[in-house]
């Protein structure tokens, strides 16, 4: 089942809905907190669509089985007929999401709370309600320890909501609470991993993260059919894990783990992290790991704008046009747009593609500043002009240029290039 | 129905406290389709799994006509929104048809009240 977009209506509704549900479970429902949360409800509810009502009544009238002990009995560990279970698992594999909530309602007793939990979270899931799956999984893994699956979900869906405190909190709590599966630590490995940017421990998180690393790496090194699903994930948990050592400068753990990447099929971040973890001094085995990742398909910018530059100073001037105008495709700042026009301009000019290189200087100065006119009327000058480049040639199309006016200013610039290649 | 200065009013009359012929008492076509939060608890009872409201509001009704665009006592009207793509219509609002003092407005809906019953099956 595709779960639709969701609406900003949608979004404001179910946050007050959680709000109210939160009151309601301490006996605060009939307070004048919750009445203002329900007048503030009114104005979004009548912007959902059709789709939309239907989902938030699922979630309203599942929210109270979390706490609504009375209204929803829960059933004994074990519980699931042969007959229900068969059922409940057609509607879920029928997609049939709706259907089988409300039948997770009606026989609410007949079902292992656990399993009853899971399953509600998993709908939620699907129907992309992430708020309202990790309610269910927080509650699933309340039932059962370790409860792995839950527990994985559960720390995936509160990063999908940005909540890592939370996420940190609940990692904690597991760790401390005992026996940890290997798939739910390769999950703390990466969540550790992630958070050394800002925790206040990040060397002993990094450290936990490598520990976590080491133990899943391990066991499916040993071949250990039952975590196969983590072979294909690992690489890329250990390039999280070498960003996590570099960011707390342990340059040898950084390597290690990128290397790990590369081996096993992660290549284009695992080399860009080990051109990260060399010295200065290895400046140039640097840059062709950053040259090896982007054949390996990395899609990073800044990648991109090492590999151009070296290609500018080692005269290669196509090389360098190609990287740069491929790396425009992943820009993340102005700055990097910045200095790929700056190359782009110098490899031009290098290469005596003179238009060009003026082309992109002058576009440079009027995206950095639309309201400067004279760089905004030179570039329309020479946009007017119609000159062409013949790649090939490594000239300009001089027929299409021949007998233009072609206005001085701008061409200022064009000294630097040998007359000849600007007449035929 | 709220009025100003609540901060989630229905109605925003001008300095005169005139109100426009857009604006009045929200309704729905059935108590079913009434905001969740709004609709008592005890409905939950009924079935009504999701019902989220205080147990001491309780759903009225009135009237036995088509939920459309129509004058429903002198001087008020009905105006249904738009329905969703199911096709249903769960909103409308019951509004002066001409520009009216807030307080002309009000009388003429209290008018109403011995039409009115209580509708929660």
């Amino acid at each position: 089942m595709q779960a639709p977009a969701r609406s900003t209506a949608f979004e404001e509704y179910l946050d007050l809905l959680i709000q109210l549900d939160a009151l309601m479970r301490e006996g605060q429902g009939d307070s004048e907190q919750a009445d203002r949360i329900r007048d503030l409800m009114d104005a979004p509810w009548y912007k959902l669509t059709g789709v939309e009502h239907a989902v938030i009544s699922e979630a309203s009238a599942d929210l109270y089985t979390i706490w609504d002990t009375d209204f929803y009995p829960r059933g004994n560990t074990g519980a699931f007929d042969s007959m229900l279970r068969a059922e409940v698992g057609r509607l879920a594999a029928e997609g049939q999401i709706f259907e089988l909530l409300d039948v997770l309602r009606k026989f609410n007793k007949q079902i292992d709370p656990y399993i009853v939990a899971m399953f509600r979270a998993d709908a939620y899931r699907v129907l992309d309600v992430p708020t309202v799956a990790i309610e269910f999984y927080s509650l699933a893994l309340s039932f059962e320890s370790p409860a792995n699956r839950a527990a994985i979900l559960l720390l995936e869906g509160l990063q999908l909501l940005n909540r890592e405190d939370k996420a940190l909190e609940v990692a904690r709590k597991l760790i401390s609470g005992g026996k940890l599966s290997l798939d739910l630590q390769v999950v703390l490995a990466q969540l550790f991993s992630d958070f050394v940017q800002s925790d206040m421990d990040a060397i002993q998180s990094c450290q936990f993260a490598i520990k976590c690393f080491r133990e899943s790496k391990e066991a499916t090194a040993r071949g250990q059919s039952k975590y196969s699903e983590l072979t294909a994930y690992l690489p890329k948990v250990a390039v999280s894990v070498a960003n996590a050592c570099l960011r707390v400068g342990d340059k040898t753990s950084a390597r290690e783990h990128s290397e790990f990447a590369i081996e096993k099929g992660f290549a284009s971040w695992g080399y860009a992290v080990r051109a990260a973890c060399r010295e200065m001094s290895e400046w140039n085995s640097s840059v062709a790991d950053l040259k090896l990742g982007i054949d390996h398909g990395l899609e990073w910018d800044i990648a991109f704008e090492i590999a151009s530059a070296d290609e500018v100073e080692k005269k290669n001037y196509q090389n360098a046009i190609d990287l740069a105008t491929r790396g425009l495709k992943y820009v993340s700042t102005s700055a990097v747009e910045s200095r790929f026009h700056l190359t782009l301009a110098m490899a031009y000019a290098l290469g005596f593609h003179a238009v060009a290189s003026v082309q992109y200087h002058l576009s440079e100065a009027a995206r950095l500043d639309p309201n400067n006119t004279t760089a905004v009327e030179l570039l329309q000058n020479v946009r007017d002009s119609k000159l062409e480049f013949d790649p090939r040639q490594g000239n300009w199309n001089v027929e299409s240029s021949r007998n233009r006016h072609i206005p001085s200013p701008p061409f200022h610039s064009l000294r630097m290039v040998p007359s000849t290649q600007l007449v035929a | 129905m709220r009025v100003p200065p609540h901060p989630n009013a229905d109605v925003h009359p001008d300095g005169g406290n005139i109100i426009l012929p857009t604006e009045g008492l929200s309704v729905a076509p059935e108590w079913r389709l009434l905001p969740e939060h709004r609709l008592p608890k005890r409905l939950r009872l009924k079935g009504f799994a999701k019902a989220r409201g205080k147990d001491n509001e309780y759903c009225w009704r009135m009237g036995e006509g088509l939920f459309a665009k129509s004058e429903v006592v002198v001087g008020l009207e009905l105006l249904p929104d738009a329905a969703d793509e199911f096709g249903t219509v769960r909103h409308g609002v019951i509004v002066p048809i001409k520009k009216m003092d807030i307080d002309q407005f009000q009388a003429l809906l209290a008018a109403t009240r011995d039409q009115w019953g209580i509708d929660e099956d």
